[in-house]
């Protein structure tokens, strides 16, 4: 997430990157035992991080592995034919794969505007607002979600198409208005006027100027939302299943139900989006052309 | 009217009048210069003229045309702005022809206007560059080519040279001027820097607490400073208390001759009150022959000049400039003399004692 976490601070604070100096060129010091101890941490952190993900890859190509081998005694790529094989399965990654867009983009149509406001207009209650969006996610949302499945009930929403765009949305707004709003508060002023100035209307002005100055901060946004619209499990399950069981819903009877290759390849499937998206914000937003544009003097 | 007629305009921005029943004219090709010192209401000002920001009350008519409730798109006026506010995401070509194309101009007009503007400004070259890419002095330009483009009626500029280094300053300025000029567009130019102000403009209005404090030319705002605001504003002037007497001026404890020798005299001229006496450093004159009165305190080089600062006899609160040649200038006790005085009275202007005919010109009080 570290990548997301840059990005994001390269999209909310345009001028910065242009105004740091650039860094002394780096010099090769001593061992010292700090300087130890901060490589064996990082060692530490990285298996720490990287060790389930590779145990994750080997499961998904193996063949056999028994216990207490350190690799699998043999190899195979069955099981990613295999996968495809379960009815169940494929529609559940067609599922995921259709609501994660959708949910991203009512989650921009419905955000955006609001972010907007928030960032350009003296709100009533903005503080309270964005304090309130943050703290919505900071705990966890199962009681939220409970509450909510009360409501869907007698709204009859359970099980639909769009009780589950609703509780997945619902992940989303944070990233959607924090970050679009911060972005959209950085556009300074004068680049609105000055368009307004040459004849624009206010709608056109937001189009071709606040909107492509923005445009960082909002495609980080929707990663962020896509992601978390796609690894929703929680509130998918309790609203969606039957009739919608997406990826990490089914994740859940996959460990119980199928043989350990059937969850690794699966689970593997479930975070090539993110590695995707994670390396297309890496070329668009650090390194591309928006990151150019932002060198303001 | 045609041009720019501002009439009775207000503003209070925060519980505080930032524009203060502000009435304005410029006739078309002039240029204007709004200046004061920072806080007076002079962006308030144009912003309003601009239309980004709607006044309190009164009127502003371009060209006979009432344009005061007018969005900013709907004004014949263009703005540059204090940081030029180039959209960062276009390029230099792209930010000038944003304002034609959405006048629904061919493609081949387009380029052409932009063309000639670039070549005006003298960035033929950088026209596919992004603003990031410019310096100060070239983002400037694109800036002013942007607003130029749309040959608008009224053209405002807030502070344009405050972000570049002095030497460009002063080459920019000159450019700009000679553009204005050569398009004869009424222009309105806001600067707290009154050496920008005097070189180029046509006239000057001179602000202070969101009131207009004198307007005209730079010669008559020199010359006869209307309010002590302006007096103190623009150049050096030395302000004491004096009043008038048979030999001239009494400074302190000593009479100083002024121009002309029975001021006293003089039709129309209060004696026995105190006036404020305003002094411009070249209309001292400082000998050392005669009965001093004053004392040389300090002298500081300023290249062709010299200047001199003095201690009147019987007045140590205030010290009078004088400008002197470089060659043998006059030390220690010395007398003094005036070719020239201002003599207000609570703020405003009443008399200039100069060797004219008359030597005392009445001026009306306002
Ligand atoms: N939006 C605002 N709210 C409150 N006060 C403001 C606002 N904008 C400007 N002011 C005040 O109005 C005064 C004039 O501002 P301004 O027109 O920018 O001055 P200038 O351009 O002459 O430096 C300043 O004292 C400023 O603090
Ligand atoms: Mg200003």
């Amino acid at each position: 997430m570290s990548a997301v976490r840059a990005a994001v601070e390269t999209a909310t604070a345009p001028a910065a990157g242009a105004r740091s100096a650039p860094a002394p060129a780096r010099r090769r010091r001593p061992l010292t035992p700090g300087r130890v101890a901060v490589g064996v941490g990082m060692a530490v952190l990285a298996v720490f991080i990287f060790g389930p993900l590779l145990w994750l890859m080997l499961w998904a190509f193996a063949g056999v592995w028994h216990y207490p081998a350190l690799v699998p005694q043999s190899w195979s790529l069955s099981w990613w034919r295999e996968i495809f094989h379960y009815p169940q399965l494929v529609r559940s990654v067609g599922l995921s794969f259709t609501f994660a867009p959708i949910v991203t983009l009512v989650s921009a149509v419905v955000c955006l505007p609001a972010a907007y406001a928030l960032a350009r207009f003296p709100v009533p209650g903005r503080r309270t607002l964005l304090v309130v969006l943050f703290a919505s996610n900071a705990f966890p949302k199962i009681g939220l979600y409970i509450t909510i499945a009360g409501l869907f009930y007698a709204l009859h929403l359970m099980g639909t198409f769009f009780g589950v765009v609703l509780i997945q949305l619902l992940g989303t707004v944070v990233f959607m208005t924090w970050i679009p709003a911060a972005s959209f508060a950085s556009i300074p002023r004068a680049l609105e006027d000055a368009a307004r100035d040459v004849g624009a209307g206010r709608l056109r002005v937001f189009f071709t100027v606040t909107l492509p100055l923005a445009a960082p901060g909002i495609f980080v946004a929707m990663v962020l939302a896509f992601l978390a619209s796609f690894d929703e499990a929680q509130g998918t399950f309790l609203v969606g299943v039957p009739n919608y069981v997406t990826m990490p819903v089914q994740m859940y009877s996959l460990v119980s139900d199928y043989p350990p290759q059937a969850a690794a390849v699966f689970a593997v499937l479930l975070s090539i989006p993110s590695v995707a998206l994670m390396l297309l914000v890496r070329k668009h937003v650090l390194g591309g052309a928006l990151a150019r544009g932002f060198e303001l003097r | 009217m045609d041009g720019l007629v501002i009439e009775h305009l207000n503003k209070t921005l925060g519980n505080r009048l930032v524009v203060d029943d502000l009435s304005l004219r410029v006739a078309p090709g002039d240029l204007v210069c709004l200046l004061g010192p920072s806080g007076c209401g002079k962006t308030t000002t144009l912003r309003m003229i601009g239309g980004f920001l709607q006044s309190d009350s009164g009127t502003i008519t371009i060209n006979g045309v009432d344009v005061t409730t007018l969005p900013p798109e709907r004004r014949p006026t263009a703005m540059v702005f204090q940081n030029y506010a180039l959209w960062p995401h276009m390029t230099v070509f792209k930010n000038i022809a944003y304002g034609l194309r959405l006048r629904k101009l061919g493609r081949a007009v387009v380029e052409e206007r932009v063309a000639a503007m670039l070549a005006l400004v003298n960035l033929t070259e950088k026209r596919d560059r992004h603003p990031a890419e410019l310096s100060g002095g070239e983002q400037q330009r694109v800036a002013l080519a942007r607003a130029l483009v749309l040959e608008p009626d009224l053209l405002l500029l807030d502070e344009p040279l405050s972000n570049l280094d002095a030497k460009l300053r002063v080459g920019v300025r000159e450019e700009i001027r000679e553009i204005q000029q050569r398009l004869q567009i009424a222009t309105v130019f806001v600067t707290h820097d009154q050496d920008e102000a005097l070189t180029i403009s046509d006239r000057i209005a001179v602000m202070s607490g969101g009131r207009i404090e004198q307007y005209d030319d730079a010669d008559g705002l020199y010359r006869l400073p209307q309010t002590a605001f302006v007096a103190g504003f623009i150049g050096a002037m030395s302000t004491v208390a004096g009043r008038v007497v048979d030999a001239g001026l009494l400074l302190g404890t000593s009479p100083v001759p002024v121009a002309c020798a029975a001021l006293g005299e003089m039709p129309g001229i209060e004696r026995g009150v105190e006036w404020s006496v305003g002094i411009r450093p070249e209309d001292v004159r400082v000998d050392t022959g005669g009965s001093p009165t004053a004392t040389v305190l300090k002298e500081v080089p300023h290249g062709h000049f010299k200047e001199l600062l003095l201690r009147l006899d019987g007045d140590d609160a205030t010290v009078i400039r004088a400008y002197v040649g470089t060659e043998h200038p006059p030390t220690g006790r010395v007398a003094l003399s005036l070719a020239r005085a201002l003599l207000y009275r609570d703020g405003h202007l009443v008399h200039e004692v100069a060797p004219l005919r008359p030597a005392v010109t009445a001026l009306a009080a306002p």
